[in-house]
C-alpha cells in the first residue's frame, strides 16, 4: 500500500516537473504541492500502559492545491496511515472544490473536506501544538478529525471584530472516518447518516495574534446513535512577537446527546484494543457525554516552545452489564517540548498519564513518553490562525 | 430650521458622494499605506491591515483581514515572498476579484523595486528561509521607495484614469520628497560613511546600502535560522578583525544570541524598528530620522 502512495507522488510531482520544463520562463503555478511525513516514538512508562513500544511512521500525506479557474480552486490531498501489520491504509482524504467569488461574501466548499467544527478538526494533526487527539476528540470526531462528503458555506463579516458563521451539510457516510478492514464494515453500518452543523465565530485581532471565540452545533442522524447532537464551545489566544508565538491557549468544550447510548472507543493512541486492560470502563456506555481540553504553550524563543494541556470526559449516567447510572470518567494530562529547527522541520517530546474512574473509584491509569518527528516538503505552508 | 436641514442634508450628499468617488485602498504595513497616501492624495481612502510592530513573514492568514480585502479596490504590498505565508490564502478567500493575482488591484511593489541578493542558479530549503525573488526588505530605502511609489501610481491610474494627472504630480512631488529626505539622512550620516555594518538578518541591507555603509553581511549563517554559538564565534572573530563597528537587528530577532555576539566582539548593538510606526503625513520620515539618530547616537556623534 506505500507503493501506491509512492506512486501517486511520482506521478504528481512528474506532472509539475513537466509543466515547469515546458514553461521554463514563466512563473508557473499551475499546482501547489506539500508532503508530510509524521513520525511517533511512543514507549509506555506504567505497567498497565498500553503504548505501541515502537518508533514508526504514523501517517504520510500528500496535498495537492491550485487554481481550478477563475472562480474555483481545488484541493486533493491522500493520506497513508499506517496501520500496523496489514501496512498503509491509503486514501483519498480531501478532495473538494471552493469557491469566494461565486456568491457576494460567502465561501463555498463542495466536496469531501474536514468539517469546519472544533478549533482542531480543520488543522491537520500534524500542525497541531500536540502530538495526539484531545479525548474529547477521540470520541466525538475520531484521533484525525471528523471527514466528510457535503457542502459548506461560510459568511464573514463585521469590522473591529470579525465574525464567521459556517453552514453545513453532509451525507455521514464517512462521518466516523474510521481506518482498517473492520473499521470498513462499521462505515458501512454507519451509511445513510445525514448531518448538519453550523459554527459561528468572533475574531478580534491583538497585535500579530488575536482572540477567537466559537460556538458549534452538529446534529445527525445515524443507526449507531440515531439522533444525536453535539454542541461545542472552543476559544483560542494568540500573542505573537515576530516569529515567536509567546502565547497559545486553547480551550474546547464538548456535550453529545444522542438517543442511542455509546461507550468512550480508546482510538486516540492507535493501538489494538487489549480487551484485557480498562474492560470495566470500555463496556458502560451512556446517552450523555462531555469532555474538553485546556491547552496552553508558551514560545522560550522562535524555535522552542514548552506546553501542556488538560482533558477530561465523562460519561453521564453510564450503564454496563455490572453498572447503572454510574460515572464515568477519564483525567489525562500531557507536557510537551517542542523544536521547530525551521517552519519545515519538528520534534516533540510529550510525557502524558491517563487515569481511569468509575463513579470516583480509581480504575486504571496509563503512563507513557513520546517522541514525534514531522517535516514538510514542497510549497511554503499557510500560516493559519 | 428647513434651511439648516437643506444644509446638512445638502453637505452629507456630498461628503457621500466625495467618500464614493475615493479608491478604497488596503496595504499590509504602514510604510507602505503611508505611499499610498502619498500618491493619492485625497483620491483614496487607505486602511493598514497592521501596526508597524510585526514580521510581515510571520503573520497569519486572519479572518479579520479576509473581511477588511472584501471591499477594497486595490491592496498594495511588499511582494518578492515576505508576505507569502500568508497574504495569498487571504486575498484568495476575501473573494474580490479586483485585488486578484493580474488584476487592476494587484498592487504588488516588489515588481518595481531595483532587489538586492536576488540568489542565482538552484535554491532549495538547504539554504535556510531564502527568497528566491530576491531581498523583499527594502521599504527602508526612500530611493527603493519611489520605484515602489511608480507601482503605486500606475495601480492607481490602472483603476481611475480620470485622475491620471493627479496622480502623476502626486508622484513627482513624493519623488522629489523622497530624494530630499535621502539626501538629508544621508548627510546626516556621512560622518560614519563606509562603516562596517553587520546585520542579525537582511532587513537592513537597502538602507545600509543606501547610506553608504558598508555591508558586512548577515550574523544568520542561512536566512530564518538562528546562528550557531560556532557561526557566532565565528563571526565575531571577523568583525573584531574587520573592525565591524555595529550589528543591526530588530525587535524580532533573538536578543540573547545578538548579545552573545556583541559580547564576544565588542560592536555596538543597534535596535531599529523594522516599519514605520503608523501612515501618518510624517511617519516615514520620522522613521529615517529614528534610524540615523540611533546609529549617530552609538558613535557619540550629534544628529
Amino acid at each position: 500500500m506505500w507503493l501506491k502512495f509512492l506512486v501517486v507522488i511520482i506521478l504528481a510531482l512528474g506532472s509539475q516537473a513537466y509543466s515547469q520544463q515546458v514553461q521554463p520562463n514563466l512563473n508557473t503555478n499551475w499546482l501547489q504541492t506539500s508532503i508530510t511525513a509524521d513520525f511517533i516514538y511512543d514507549q509506555g512508562l506504567s505497567s498497565e500502559s498500553k503504548s505501541n513500544d515502537d518508533f514508526r511512521l504514523r501517517e504520510a500525506e500528500a496535498y495537492f492545491y491550485a487554481a481550478i479557474d477563475p472562480r474555483f480552486n481545488g484541493v486533493l490531498s491522500f493520506n497513508a496511515h499506517n496501520e500496523g501489520d496489514e501496512g498503509a491504509n491509503v486514501e483519498i482524504h480531501e478532495a473538494y472544490f471552493e469557491s469566494s467569488t461565486l456568491l457576494k461574501n460567502w465561501e463555498l466548499k463542495v466536496g469531501q473536506y474536514f468539517l469546519d467544527l472544533g478549533r482542531l478538526n480543520r488543522i491537520h494533526r500534524h500542525d497541531w501544538s500536540f502530538s495526539f487527539a484531545p479525548l474529547v476528540y477521540q470520541q466525538f470526531f475520531d484521533r484525525e478529525g471528523l471527514l466528510d462528503s457535503g457542502i459548506e458555506l461560510s459568511h464573514l463579516f463585521g469590522s473591529s471584530t470579525a465574525w464567521r458563521l459556517t453552514l453545513g451539510a453532509v451525507t455521514g457516510k464517512s462521518s466516523a472516518h474510521l481506518h482498517g478492514e473492520e473499521e470498513e464494515d462499521e462505515e458501512e453500518t454507519e451509511s445513510q447518516a445525514p448531518s448538519a452543523y453550523f459554527k459561528l465565530s468572533a475574531f478580534r485581532p491583538h497585535g500579530a495574534g488575536g482572540n477567537q471565540l466559537s460556538l458549534i452545533g452538529y446534529f445527525g442522524n445515524n443507526t449507531e446513535l440515531r439522533n444525536y447532537q453535539n454542541l461545542g464551545l472552543n476559544y483560542t489566544l494568540k500573542r505573537r512577537k515576530g516569529n515567536r508565538l509567546v502565547h497559545l491557549l486553547e480551550f474546547e468544550g464538548w456535550g453529545r446527546f444522542s438517543s442511542v447510548a455509546s461507550s468512550f472507543e480508546e482510538q486516540g493512541h492507535e493501538h489494538e484494543e487489549s480487551e484485557a486492560e480498562h474492560s470495566e470502563f470500555f463496556e458502560l456506555s451512556s446517552r450523555k457525554q462531555f469532555g474538553g481540553y485546556l491547552n496552553y504553550a508558551y514560545g522560550i524563543n522562535s524555535q522552542w516552545s514548552i506546553g501542556a494541556r488538560g482533558d477530561y470526559f465523562q460519561l453521564v449516567n453510564a450503564d454496563s452489564e455490572d453498572y447503572t447510572g454510574a460515572r464515568a470518567e477519564i483525567f489525562h494530562a500531557t507536557t510537551y517540548l517542542t523544536w521547530n529547527h525551521s517552519e519545515f522541520f519538528r520534534t516533540r517530546l510529550s510525557l502524558s498519564g491517563t487515569k481511569y474512574f468509575i463513579d470516583g473509584n480509581y480504575e486504571s491509569e496509563d503512563y507513557r513518553g513520546t517522541m514525534q518527528f514531522v517535516f514538510f516538503l514542497g510549497n511554503h505552508p499557510t500560516h493559519d490562525f | 430650521m428647513t434651511s439648516r436641514i437643506f444644509l446638512s442634508l445638502l453637505t452629507l450628499s456630498l461628503s457621500l458622494t466625495l467618500q464614493a468617488a475615493r479608491l478604497k485602498v488596503a496595504a499590509t504595513v504602514p510604510e507602505v499605506a503611508w505611499l499610498v497616501k502619498q500618491v493619492g492624495g485625497d483620491r483614496v481612502e487607505v486602511m493598514t491591515l497592521n501596526s508597524g510592530n510585526v514580521d510581515l513573514h510571520f503573520l497569519e492568514a486572519r479572518i479579520d483581514y479576509i473581511v477588511k480585502l472584501r471591499n477594497v479596490d486595490a491592496l498594495c504590498y511588499s511582494g518578492l515572498g515576505l508576505e507569502e505565508g500568508w497574504l495569498p490564502k487571504v486575498v484568495q478567500r476575501a473573494g474580490n476579484m479586483q485585488i486578484m493575482l493580474g488584476k487592476p488591484g494587484n498592487c504588488n511593489l516588489g515588481l518595481g523595486v531595483e532587489v538586492l541578493n536576488r540568489p542565482k542558479g538552484m535554491v532549495d530549503r538547504s539554504m535556510g528561509h531564502i527568497h528566491p525573488q530576491g531581498n523583499p526588505h527594502y521599504t527602508s530605502d526612500p530611493l527603493s521607495m519611489i520605484k515602489a511609489a511608480d507601482i503605486v501610481k500606475k495601480t492607481l491610474v490602472g483603476l481611475k484614469k480620470e485622475d491620471e494627472e493627479f496622480f502623476q504630480s502626486q508622484f513627482i512631488k513624493l519623488e522629489s520628497y523622497l530624494k530630499k529626505l535621502h539626501q538629508e539622512i544621508r548627510l546626516k550620516l556621512s560622518k560614519i560613511k563606509n562603516r562596517k555594518v553587520l546585520s542579525y538578518h537582511s532587513e537592513f541591507n537597502y538602507w545600509v546600502e543606501s547610506y553608504q555603509f558598508e555591508n558586512m553581511g548577515m550574523l544568520e549563517d542561512k536566512p530564518g535560522m538562528p546562528p550557531s554559538a560556532g557561526r557566532i564565534a565565528k563571526v565575531a572573530k571577523l568583525a573584531k578583525e574587520q573592525g565591524v563597528g555595529v550589528i543591526l537587528y530588530t525587535d524580532f530577532n533573538n536578543h540573547t544570541l545578538v548579545s552573545k555576539f556583541q559580547s564576544l566582539s565588542q560592536t555596538k548593538m543597534i535596535k531599529l524598528p523594522a516599519h514605520a510606526e503608523n501612515s501618518e503625513p510624517d511617519s516615514y520620515r520620522q522613521w529615517q530620522l529614528l534610524m540615523a539618530k540611533r546609529l549617530l547616537d552609538e558613535f557619540n556623534l550629534k544628529f
